[in-house]
């Protein structure tokens, strides 16, 4: 196949499992099937999708490999998720029964019992280990985030941020160098994306910058908050923000922390709309899809301020609430939803049909699952103390139909967003874990304890491994064992 | 009046019109210049593909010829399969034609934009890659193998995937 052009209509003809055979022939036909992504594999998307003659969703950053992967993926993950939640339905309530995932049975209590079938000898989970990647010289500040569409998640230290290329196992180093922390309060901070393939990264005292996930470029960098921290979501060139914390100035006729800015990465001169959120206490946090923004309030940190409060109604703070606007005009667009309880909200998400309010009573877990046409609650997941409390890692499926948590206590629950049931992943080794999933595949950072010597520098104690979990075939168990 | 090609080795070959405008280069220049009865030199092609390639026009010369925005459809395209081979075609490609023969006729179809023939070309060398291993497509075609191990690693583990389907 001397002609490039020739050579494209014959994989043009080939099913998956050919062509990723005919990129491991030889340098110019894995060349040439690189350059040709989606002229190659769209007949093997074409395929994947439920209607005849046309094409499953893409999104902009995704090649029809990426789709036809990300399906692949799926199509073993969801038959067996559909299975146990049949199962289930018989005997369980399903919205509170945990389910089997990769080997650990739990009951509603929380207490685990291991199936020690599928359990290796050294008392770890299988799982199918993708690849395992030490990464530079990790601090003990660690922090991933995914960005599309080559699925590189950013880690950092103080100072250092750096891209990983989980399919080429290979990082990138930001091309700039960001200020040194020190002369700052806080260290830098990645923050939470949906629907964008830029990172975007606090860099201390209200300064954001953005960047190219792909090229590692600079975008956009702005004060985005006139304040000493900056929380918020990038959704595409959008980004949402507020100050979660008290201001140093007390002269503010309104509370810093109720106003939400939304910015757009194209002009950084002033947020394009502003607004103070119409709730009775300051924001915890902010989400958005592109169309809605969501604040909640609600934290246990306004209980302990209405208990120093004398004069204060204590009622009037145990309560959490939502509210949702238009992510173009500041507009209050959607009912506030009627939620009451004394909840210490941890995090929003969304995605395009729902908001989702990770809230933590007691010492539990519950998750609630808020419908964006109605405003209505569809699901109240309560993961009971199965689940010990996170507070970091969330990620919402490429698909939009579930909700990935990690605790921080190595358990991973995976939440059926439509149907409301629930599923926990366990490891049995207390590692050190950190998010996220992404493409079927879960990416952690663990701190490797296996030898590992009080006096072992960071480089060595850290490891960066993603691993295929769900779904797996017990007939193709792994032959890597962590 | 017939047309006459002849071949890069100086070897002639007397055609019906309607057999060489399979050809939409020979179609095209056809129209063009007109039917002057001198051969038409084709350079690119040997004797012996020339022949093979007329062959298969005599034997498709009443099909209905191929919009031309058929060909642009990118995603109509995708969704032929490399099987929908019909028994005369699948007969052709096989009599006793070697890969060297057998990518001369996927060239010589590529010049004479003779679309059928180039698509039946590759789906046969798609369907003789079909359920080889990285190995084996490398012996079929006589590939180097010019990967790193390290490279080659990689890219395994990239597709792995696809190797548990």
């Amino acid at each position: 196949m001397d002609l490039p052009e020739i050579a494209v209509k014959v994989f043009q003809y080939l099913e998956p499992v050919a062509l990723s055979r005919c990129e491991r022939a030889c340098r110019a036909w894995h060349a040439c099937l690189a350059a040709n992504t989606n002229a190659v594999w769209v007949r093997a998307a074409a395929e994947l999708s439920p209607e005849p003659g046309m094409l499953p969703a893409r999104r902009t950053w995704e090649t029809w490999k990426d789709v036809v992967r990300l399906k692949h993926c799926w199509g073993r993950t969801l038959p067996k998720m559909a299975a146990e939640s049949r199962d289930q339905r018989g005997e369980l309530d399903v919205r509170n029964a945990p389910t089997v995932v990769d080997g650990i049975r739990w009951n509603g209590a929380g207490e685990g019992g291991e199936d020690s079938e599928k359990v290796s000898a050294d008392g770890r989970n299988r799982v199918t280990v993708m690849d395992s990647y030490s990464a530079g010289s990790f601090r003990d500040c660690i922090q991933t985030q995914q960005i599309g569409p080559n699925v590189v998640f950013t880690v950092m230290g103080v100072r250092d941020v750096r891209a990983i290329d989980i399919r080429a196992s290979s990082e990138k180093t930001l091309s700039v160098a960001l200020p040194v922390a020190a002369c700052h309060r806080e260290p830098p901070r990645l923050q939470r994306v949906f629907l964008s393939d830029m990172v975007p990264l606090h860099e201390g005292m209200g300064w954001m910058s953005f960047w190219d996930a792909q090229t590692l470029q600079q975008i956009a960098r702005f004060r985005a908050i006139t304040d000493d921290y900056c929380q918020g979501q990038l959704c595409g060139s959008s980004y949402a923000c507020f100050n979660p914390r008290w201001s140093d100035d007390g002269d503010e006729e309104v509370d810093a922390r109720r106003t939400v800015r939304m910015w757009k990465l194209e002009d950084p001169q002033c947020p394009r709309v502003a607004w103070n959120a119409q709730l009775p206490s300051h924001v915890v946090d902010v989400a958005q899809n592109g169309s809605v923004v969501a604040c909640a309030f609600g934290s246990l940190l306004d209980l302990a301020e209405s208990e120093d409060d004398e004069d204060s109604e204590d009622d009037e703070h145990h309560l959490f609430g939502l509210e949702f606007r238009s992510a173009r005009t500041g507009n209050l667009i959607r009912p506030v939803p009627d939620l009451t309880g004394v909840q210490d909200i941890i995090f929003l998400t969304m995605t395009r049909f729902h908001c989702l309010v990770v809230r933590a009573p007691n010492n539990g877990q519950v998750v609630t699952i808020v419908d964006l046409a109605t405003a209505e609650v569809v699901h109240e997941i309560d993961l009971k103390l199965s689940f010990t409390r996170t507070y970091g890692g969330l990620h919402v499926s490429d698909d939009e139909t579930m909700l990935i948590l990690w605790s921080s206590s190595n358990q991973l629950a995976c939440l059926d967003l439509l149907r409301g049931t629930w599923s926990l992943h366990q490891r049995t080794v207390d590692d050190e874990l950190f998010d996220k999933w992404a493409y079927g595949v879960w990416v952690a950072v663990e701190k490797d304890r296996r030898g590992a010597q009080e006096s072992d520098s960071d480089v060595q104690r850290y490891t960066v491994v993603w691993k295929c979990i769900g779904g797996i075939d017990p007939a193709k168990r792994p032959h890597a064992v962590l | 009046m017939p047309v006459i090609l002849q071949a890069s080795d100086g070897q002639q070959f007397p055609i019906e019109k309607n057999v060489a405008e399979r050809s939409m280069l020979l179609k095209n220049m056809l129209e063009d210049v007109g039917d002057a009865g001198d051969p038409i030199p084709l350079p690119n092609v040997s004797g012996s593909i020339l022949k093979n390639v007329i062959e298969y026009c005599e034997h498709h010369k009443d099909d209905p010829h191929f919009a031309a925005e058929e060909d642009k459809e990118v995603f109509e395209s995708s969704r032929k399969k490399p099987d929908d081979i019909d028994e005369w075609d699948a007969n052709f490609m096989k009599a006793g034609k070697g890969n060297e023969e057998l990518f001369e006729i996927i060239l010589a179809a590529n010049y004479l934009d003779i679309k059928p023939l180039l698509d039946l070309g590759c789906k046969t060398v798609a369907n003789m890659i079909k359920g080889k291993t990285p190995e084996q497509i490398r012996e079929m075609f006589n590939i180097e193998n010019d990967f790193t191990p390290e490279e080659e690693d990689q890219i395994r583990r990239e597709n792995e995937w696809a190797a548990d389907a």
